[in-house]
């Protein structure tokens, strides 16, 4: 049976309108008018366990949406979603014991006291036995590099710090399902890659299922083989990362590098140009074309190195959100 | 009734938990809000010049004498602060946390969100004023000593155990309505203002308006009722609503709370 | 002045986002009255000369402070305290817009949106009750509404000392709810000034308090002579002229240190 199962998810919000101004104001104290928002229109998936699973998609696509679903705090508006064989809503304990939500900025440390005293309160009630605390302490520890802070107040932590107590504080009780939005959020490049390594060997080590919502193309790229897409509450691809490319991508680049200069106009007759800083060339082809093009360059440039790639993720995907490649 | 026996130690440890916690934090971090929590003395000490004030002009009001008022307020402020300490400021809190989203956290742990939004903080800023407030207790209790029948004294008792928990039910439901409502910190503040009515004896309302108070908006339970039966002023009939004001209230809260996280889960974003 | 205008609208807007905010609003100051109503009417069952006041006469009086609360009475301290604790004022002095000004705008905003809230109520009020309140001739009353001027801007200018102090203290909430009670006790926020023991008269007589609530209520109950109301307005604005000063230097110093510190 998979992890989590979600049958036509759907999800809308009541959302009043509220016209600008003085009058605006006074008016919405005597009548409102309301709009229903598609936060998640009708969404299916499976996943099983110890999967790592991407969900991307731009802001308010209802990435986060689906993850309060999933993790219970949200009844949906219709659908079903199975979590571990429980209803998420129902809140039962041997549920909620079982799983973790960890939401980027919103914490669950105590300010004023060190993240140890935090871990001990979550101890208690999750009812975890002293030697299985103990051992999984040490180990999250070791895995996050965090020995020397435990014992300092949280809000002299910096952001990072921060953020790896919360996921300690989020992994003690050893969840079987991790539900992660944006974990990488507001945190420096150094930082991401740790987080991402750290999400990385805790699914390897552990073969806990770990769905991350992200907007970073960097997340996914690192971490997830299974992305969802979801744009506007629909969801828009399910499957592995590489097929996204082979399926979406119409267009492959040419990267060349140049022996000599050559004038700008002779390079742009030969195609359209995505990219050119000397000695650096980059052509945006369709794949149709790629011989061709390819060809042609060879035979009327310079060429000192050429290269036929896959154009990056990103640009995919952006495509796909401004609704040119939807099969 | 195993289980119940471990849910209840299971509760219990965690409470205990939580108040070693802030001791701590209090001791090791926050020895200042100790010292902060002036207001409450201020307010009592303005109370007292102003029942004096009244005093200097009549002997009596409502039937009672400056005194057994005094008594009345020391009981009055005992309660509202012994409130404070233990679960008041985790209510507003709690209604903060619903505004910012923070209530989410509370939800995912595998414990009754009931309880740990209502008792995870002593609020230990109380404790000065508790202690003006105990001593103002202790005088006026010292001057009408002689009126006190000390069997009454057992009942009394009661009605301050049927108080407390009076109290934790009002406010707590008016708490809960922030699960509907996301602005409701005002209704808190609005019970709050509305236990004026409970430092005066209530012989100076309109009889409509002491129904009110004692069956709907039951805050005469917090002091007046006490003292006043163990003054001597009412009779022990009143000893018995206790017991089924505080299950009705319970039932009530308990629903509330049920539908409003229903509510929370529907229509929160 | 526009861009006050526009502070001002948008202040105005945030308030009315609230519905269920509206009307418990209005109930709050309205159990504090009725409380304070019945004690009243359980005093005046037993005498008829309250300290030189009728039930009538006390009747208006506390009327009159509810009035008087509201349309006078904000909570900028805490407001700006918040802004400086948390370093935000930094951004608010790179704008070029006078911060005094801005605030002041703000407060105005705040009390006109009270007093719309409760005009209903009031008319009501009147309405209902007659007999109880007392209107005072057309002068008199002119005189009240420029009290009432004076005490808005003198409590703006508390606040702002208030909140001046929040530069050296880093949480002034608990102490500014012990100031508020003080100040609003030595006003005549609980009882007349003049039904006070000999002591507290004195010092509340001393104190520029008086003239944000018990001196306006007096001229407004006609109880004061020329002489008195002469000596009171002198008095008022040599304490206006203190605690302008008393703003400007203390600002002066906090934001010095403000910036020392390196926000």
């Amino acid at each position: 049976m998979a992890v989590v199962e979600v049958k036509n998810l759907k999800k809308y919000f009541r959302v009043h309108k509220k016209e600008p101004g003085l009058i605006g104001s006074i008016k919405s104290l005597i009548s409102r008018r309301y709009e229903e928002i598609k936060a998640i229109d009708d969404i299916s998936f499976n996943i099983e366990e110890g999967e790592l699973v991407g969900f991307i998609g731009p802001n308010g696509a209802g990435k986060t949406t689906t993850l309060k679903c999933l993790s219970g705090l949200l009844y949906p508006t219709a659908g079903f979603i199975s979590v571990l064989g429980f209803l998420p809503p129902q809140r039962k304990p041997e549920f909620l014991r079982q799983i973790s939500l960890v939401m980027g900025q919103k914490n669950q440390l105590w300010w004023d006291l060190p993240p140890l005293e935090t871990f001990q309160l979550n101890k208690e009630i999750y009812e975890i036995p002293e030697e299985k605390y103990k051992e999984t302490l040490k180990e999250l520890v070791a895995l996050l590099g965090v020995e020397d802070i435990l014992k300092v107040q949280v809000r002299k932590l910096s952001l990072g710090q921060r953020m790896k107590c919360e996921l300690i504080a989020a992994l003690l009780h050893s969840p079987k399902v991790l539900f992660l939005d944006e974990p990488t959020i507001g945190l420096d490049v150094v930082a991401q890659k740790k987080m991402r390594d750290f999400i990385k060997e805790y699914n390897r080590r552990y073969k806990a299922t770990i769905l991350l919502t992200s907007h970073y193309m960097g997340d996914v790229k690192e971490l997830c083989r299974r992305v969802l897409i979801i744009d506007k509450g629909k969801l828009v691809f399910d499957g592995q990362l590489s097929q996204i490319t082979q399926k979406y991508a119409d267009h492959k680049l040419i990267s060349v590098i140049l022996a000599q200069e050559v004038e700008e106009k002779t390079l742009k007759s030969l195609g359209e140009i995505k990219e050119f800083s000397f000695p650096k060339l980059v052509y945006f082809v369709k794949r149709e074309e790629v011989s061709k093009i390819a060809a042609k360059v060879l035979e009327n440039l310079p060429v000192a190195d050429l290269n036929i790639e896959e154009p990056p993720i990103e640009d995919i995907i952006r495509e796909l959100f401004t609704g040119k490649n939807y099969a | 009734m195993k289980q119940l026996v471990n849910r209840i130690k299971y509760y219990l440890r965690v409470y205990f938990f939580l108040v070693k916690f802030n001791v701590m934090d209090i001791l090791i971090y926050r020895a200042n809000a100790l010292v902060m929590g002036l207001a409450p003395v201020v307010w009592l000490t303005t109370m007292l010049i102003f029942l004096a004030t009244i005093f200097s002009q009549v002997k009596t009001l409502g039937g009672w004498n400056f005194w057994e008022i005094v008594f009345l307020t020391g009981v009055h402020e005992v309660i509202f602060l012994l409130t404070w300490a233990t679960f008041l400021t985790n209510l507003r809190k709690f209604v903060e946390e619903i505004k910012t989203g923070r209530f989410d956290q509370i939800l995912l742990k595998p414990i009754s969100s009931r309880f740990l939004v209502s008792f995870r903080n002593l609020d230990f800023t109380s404790v000065g004023s508790l202690l003006n407030a105990f001593f103002v207790f202790c005088f006026s209790l010292g001057k009408i000593i002689e009126k006190i029948d000390f069997l009454k004294i057992p009942g009394f008792l009661i009605f301050l155990l049927v108080a407390y928990f009076v109290c934790y039910f009002i406010y707590f439901i008016f708490a809960s309505l922030s699960l509907f409502f996301i602005n409701s910190k005002t209704f808190i503040d609005w019970v709050f203002d509305a236990t004026d009515f409970d430092r005066y004896p209530a012989e100076i309302y309109t009889p409509s308006l002491r129904i009110f108070l004692t069956f709907f908006l039951p805050i005469l339970f917090f002091a007046y009722y006490p003292t006043a039966y163990l003054l001597g002023k009412i009779g022990e009939e009143y000893l018995l609503i206790g017991p089924f004001l505080v299950i009705g209230l319970g039932l009530i809260s308990h629903f509330l709370w049920h539908f409003g996280l229903q509510h929370y889960q529907s229509a929160s974003s | 002045m526009r861009k006050y205008w526009a502070i001002f609208k948008a202040n105005w807007q945030a308030s009315v986002e609230y519905r269920s905010e509206f009307i418990a609003h209005i109930i709050r100051g309205l159990i504090t009255f009725v409380v304070l109503f019945f004690i009243f009417k359980a005093v005046f069952l037993q005498t008829n000369n309250f300290a030189g006041y009728t039930f009538s006469s006390i009747f208006t009086y506390l009327v009159m402070v509810r009035i008087l609360h509201f349309s006078t009475r904000g909570n900028t301290a805490r407001l700006i305290a918040d802004e400086i604790r948390q370093g935000i004022i930094s951004f608010s002095f790179l704008k070029p817009i006078n911060y005094f000004k801005y605030q002041f705008s703000l407060f105005l905003a705040d009390r006109l949106f009270e007093i719309f809230l409760r005009i209903f109520l009031i008319l009501l009020f009147l309405f209902l009750f007659p007999s109880y309140f007392s209107f005072p001739s057309l002068p008199v009353l002119l005189l009240f509404f420029l009290f009432l001027l004076g005490a808005l801007v003198f409590n703006f200018l508390f606040n702002l000392l208030l909140a001046g102090s929040a530069f050296w203290v880093t949480d002034i909430r608990l102490f500014s709810t012990f100031v508020g009670l003080t100040t609003g006790f030595f006003a005549g926020e609980l009882i007349p000034l003049d039904t006070l023991p000999p002591i507290l008269k004195k010092i509340g007589f001393f104190l520029p308090f008086q003239y944000t609530l018990f001196f306006p209520i007096k001229i407004y109950q006609e109880s004061l002579g020329y002489k008195e109301i002469l000596r009171g307005i002198l008095v008022f604005l040599l304490w206006l002229g203190l605690i302008i000063w008393l703003v400007r230097f203390l600002w002066q110093k906090g934001v010095k240190r403000y910036e020392a510190v390196g926000q």
